[in-house]
């Protein structure tokens, strides 16, 4: 399942490029992000919650920046997650890519390629969908949330 | 009575419940997460309601509780507790045949008879609820009973000859007091 | 299914006791068609559930007419919270008073569930994709709900957050359902496109109820939509382009044009999201037509 997105942030593309590959930093502008931790090799071991009504999802897996490249402001990520309660997990190779749009306005595009296993191939993947890019739009202001918080 | 050793040794805390089946008292402990079906077939030892789905879809399971049609594949079994409930073991009376099992019979209303303990249920509900249905009663009635061999038509040639073979007889009603 | 406790309260105090005291470990169940479908998946795991089926007084069905002023007026349902789906397809009064109610129950899913079901149950399961949401609120349905410290009614229209999600709070439990008479020259219809079977929910529904005013204009009207989107969808929209306007073709048109910016369907196997958006206007078309057929004159 591809899920792209783009938005739009108030500021120019340093300092998001910044916040981005600070992983601890702009893992918790994801919603439902419960705790971070470092792991091996780079990579981070993170928690994650979601919900859909009454039916909680708790993920626990690994973050890893896989490639950067400074020049043209594109990052490539690895997320992995599972929830052995309800026996679904997920892989996304989501990539980042930052395009100045004027001094103080940069484009954020998203594109992240998920594969989900077990139950979570079953259970409605249309409404994953929909949920996921709900996620990311809440992403985006978190960053831009952050970012003037920092500034 | 069947005992299936893996249930009874799963150590999940069990409650005390009654099932009247087919006009029987059980006393049963069960926990609370022995679904109606698997009561019935390993607990009661009564195999005629089979799984099909597991999600109430293909109607397999259908049985009746307090006289209503139900999927007990979904029902838990200590939700049913108190109420009469009718399984195809029941639904001939007195050695014999109800007018829909005999329908179904003489008109080849079944063919690998998986689905079939289902329709026969869900047909017997169904002349209680409409003495005389038409061939859109009973196309609506047994709508949530699937079949993969017979392709319906004898199905309902059976359950609309089995209408007149209970006029026939006077004998479409089942033991009052296994219904509400 | 993760093991739990299975608890039947034969009053509602005790019920409300159970929930206070288990909280987010509770879950209620009615009929349990959806319930027992999330613990079978382990979607849901509650260590606790409690059974509504021995509290007395939540499976009634009453006609309450109406006074107002002195004045009869067109009375209304009380329909309890754990009367199963087929009870309220088949009630009398219903068929009678509400047909657009009765009619609509009839056509969810199959006999069985329908007498497995509850309306309660229904409704606090939060699925856009149902059947008597839509008829519900374009009748104007009222959802009275209780908990230990109060009583409080939500219009069904409100009660509606999210995909699964309700207004319902911990602690609470929806006790019955109010639907008000239609207004003299009023009549209602439900559409269900359902083009495919791979299950029982439409590609998209449309509930409409029709008021008639002098000279064939639209005195008022409601159109709620299913599956078309995280919730139902009343389309106020739509319905402003002919309240107040004759009901001929090109206005029926023009609603159901103002229909498309409503919804905001999914893309599943029920049909891509373009498709249904089409299939929004096509069919609010037809149920605006029907429900304006269907007025009965005062």
């Amino acid at each position: 399942m591809l899920i792209e997105s783009n938005s739009e942030i108030p500021f120019s593309p340093e300092p998001i490029w910044e916040l981005i590959l600070d992983i601890p930093r702009i893992a918790f502008c994801v919603p439902g992000v419960q705790s971070l931790e470092p792991g091996e090799e780079g990579k981070f071991q993170a928690t994650l919650q979601a919900r859909v009504g009454p039916i909680s999802l708790t993920f626990s897996g690994t973050i890893e920046l896989l490639e950067q490249n400074p020049d043209i402001h594109t990052a490539k990520f690895r997320v992995h997650g599972s929830d052995r309660r309800v026996g679904g997990s997920f892989q996304t190779q989501m990539t980042v890519r930052l395009i100045a749009l004027d001094t103080e306005k940069t484009q954020l595009d998203i594109s992240a390629d998920t594969t989900f296993m077990g139950k979570l191939g079953e259970f409605g993947q249309p409404l994953i969908r929909r949920k996921t890019a709900t996620t990311i739009d809440q992403f985006a202001k978190n960053l831009a949330q952050q970012l003037e918080q920092w500034s | 009575m069947i005992i299936n050793p893996l249930i009874h040794k799963t150590g999940l805390m069990n409650q005390q419940i009654k099932l009247t089946v087919n006009g029987i008292d059980h006393q049963l402990e069960v926990p609370a997460t022995r679904l109606l079906i698997d009561c019935l077939r390993y607990d009661l030892g009564l195999t005629g309601t089979k799984e099909g789905c597991s999600v109430s879809v293909c109607g397999a399971c259908t049985v009746l509780v307090d006289g209503r049609l139900s999927a007990s594949c979904i029902t838990l079994a200590v939700a049913a507790d108190g109420a009469a409930i009718t399984t195809i073991e029941g639904v001939a009376q007195g050695g014999n045949l109800h007018p829909v099992q005999q329908a179904f019979i003489d008109h080849g209303g079944y063919q690998c008879g998986i689905c079939t303990p289902g329709q026969v249920v869900a047909a017997v509900a169904l002349l209680e609820a409409i003495p005389d249905p038409n061939e859109d009663d009973v196309r609506e009635w047994m709508k949530g009973n699937l079949c993969r061999c017979t392709g319906y038509y004898a199905i309902m040639q059976s359950v609309v000859n089995a209408a007149r073979l209970a006029h026939q007889s006077g004998s479409h009603r089942l033991d009052t007091g296994d219904l509400r | 299914m993760i093991d739990f406790q299975y608890h039947s309260p034969e009053s509602l105090a005790e019920a409300f006791e159970l929930l206070d005291r288990y909280g987010d470990d509770a879950r209620v169940i009615a009929g349990g068609t959806a319930l027992v479908l999330q613990m079978k998946q382990r979607l849901a795991q509650p260590g606790h559930v409690i059974g509504l089926r021995r509290i007395p007084g939540l499976s009634d069905i009453r006609w309450e007419s109406g006074r107002e002023a002195g004045r009869e007026t067109g009375g209304e349902a009380r329909i309890g919270s754990m009367t199963t789906h087929q009870e309220i397809e088949s009630d009398s009064i219903l068929k009678d008073r509400l047909p657009l109610i009765a009619s609509t129950f009839k056509q969810v899913s199959t006999p069985r569930i329908r007498s497995m079901a509850t309306l309660g149950g229904g409704l606090a399961h939060g699925d856009p994709n149902q059947d008597p949401p839509p008829a519900l609120i374009a009748l104007g349905a009222i959802a009275v709900i209780r908990s230990n410290a109060e009583e409080r009614v939500v219009p069904v229209e409100d009660l509606f957050i999210d995909y699964y999600e309700t207004d319902l709070r911990p602690g609470e439990i929806m006790t019955s359902v109010i639907i008000p008479a239609l207004p003299a020259g009023a009549g209602g219809v439900y559409l269900k496109f359902l083009p495919k079977t791979a299950d029982d929910y439409a590609t998209v529904s449309v509930a409409a109820v029709v008021t008639k005013g002098e000279g064939n204009t639209c005195q008022d009207i409601r159109i709620v939509l299913g599956s078309v989107g995280m919730t139902p969808v009343r389309a106020t929209e739509a319905e402003a382009v002919l309240r107040g306007q004759g009901l001929d073709e090109r206005n029926i048109r023009d609603c159901g044009e103002a229909v498309r910016e409503a919804v905001d369907p999914l893309d599943d196997f029920r049909g891509s999201a373009s498709y249904k958006r089409d299939m929004a206007e096509v069919f609010t078309r037809r149920a605006v037509q029907q429900a304006a057929a269907a007025c009965r004159m005062a």
